[in-house]
């Protein structure tokens, strides 16, 4: 859902920049302190990955075609704001390099699909996590609301485009045949989005749950280092 | 190098690994993504608006000079990939400047990762 040049209004692309440019500043500032020299690997590699899977558009029936978000994924891994600076980076990217996405709407861009889709929609999901680790383990809070809340950030970023593009005015149709069918496709979309989302957080955590910035329960499986004294 | 291939690396060695394999499959197969129009182009494709594309040296993932379509498009995507670990890896290393900065006279004190205390603080 890049948005490309010739859709939205000044007012809309320039408001947004300015909203992106300041998420950006802020999401510097913010993981400054916290991001181990340890973790900027893992900022290229998520990074990596979610350009490469962007890449891969597959079909969500007459004849529309959607491909995988990751601004949850990135968050998810590394933190609400490293994340959304990771997203910040493939959407620059593609756009200054790929011309995917205008580079007058990088700002919407990068407000709806990293901004909405990163931060936004990752405290909604710190919430219902901690909310449902009350009755159920941390493994499958963290699991079930990653579900639902990536689904969520790719519908939110798809209904903020239709706004911004309602709100321009340039194509000139009415708010719901814009929404309705970039929505719809994108609540299609949305259910690809959280099965890649799940599977991939699912065999980290597995793996390796100290990668997981969002997961703050103990070892799924004890590390083998540790094994040695405790085999039950 | 001892600890780096101890059997308490092995997880993240197969991560890195799995990882890296499901990169160069994904690079493989971006020349037969989809080709249909996104939601978005779907919608503003009717109303005659031309989408003015911007000019960029991969323009529509194709690498010019290279024979091909798919070859093009595999090419971009391996591009792509490797810029983008560049400019992340770039970003979190300013990132990381800023906060060694901030935290003046105290250069040496390691960053306070999230992550400490609850894992093996030694990765790779």
């Amino acid at each position: 859902m890049h948005i490309p040049d010739g859709l939205l209004d000044f007012k809309t692309w320039g408001t947004l920049y300015g909203v992106s440019g300041g998420a950006t500043a802020y999401a510097l500032y913010k993981v400054k302190d916290t991001l181990a020299e340890k973790k900027i690997p893992m900022l290229g590699i998520t990074a990596a990955f979610i350009f490469a899977a962007q890449m891969l558009n597959f079909p969500v029936g007459a004849g529309v075609s959607g491909h995988f978000l990751g601004a949850m994924l990135a968050c998810v891994m590394l933190g609400p704001w490293e994340g959304f600076l990771v997203m910040v980076v493939v959407l620059t990217v593609q756009c200054l390099i790929f011309a995917d996405g205008g580079f007058a709407a990088l700002g919407a861009n990068i407000f709806n699909m990293a901004l909405i889709a990163g931060p936004l929609c990752y405290f909604m999901f710190a919430i219902s996590k901690s909310a449902m680790s009350r009755k159920f383990s941390e493994r499958t809070s963290l699991l079930t609301s990653l579900a639902v809340f990536s689904w969520l950030s790719v519908v939110l970023a798809s209904a903020a485009a239709a706004l911004e593009l309602t709100i321009s005015n340039i194509i000139k149709l009415p708010f719901a045949s814009i929404f309705s069918p970039v929505v719809g496709a994108n609540m299609l979309i949305g259910i690809g989005e959280a099965a890649i989302t799940v599977i991939v957080v699912t065999v980290v955590l597995q793996a390796r749950p100290d990668l997981v910035n969002a997961y703050k329960g103990p070892p799924l499986r004890k590390l083998p280092v540790e094994e040695e004294g405790s085999l039950t | 190098m001892k600890t780096l291939f101890s059997k308490k690396h092995l997880a993240l060695w197969m991560l890195a690994a799995a990882a890296l394999t499901v990169v160069i499959a994904l690079v493989v197969a971006s020349p037969w993504a989809s080709k249909s129009p996104d939601s978005l182009e779907k919608v503003t494709e009717k109303t005659g608006v031309a989408n003015r594309s911007t000019a960029a040296p991969l323009k529509e993932y194709q690498v010019p000079g290279v024979a091909g379509k798919q070859a093009s498009t595999r090419v971009s995507a391996l591009l792509g990939v490797f810029i983008t670990l560049a400019v992340a890896l770039a970003i979190g290393a300013l990132a990381s400047w800023l906060g060694r900065r901030h935290r003046g006279a105290n250069t040496l004190t390691p960053a306070t990762a999230p992550a400490d205390g609850r894992g093996p603080s030694d990765e790779a």
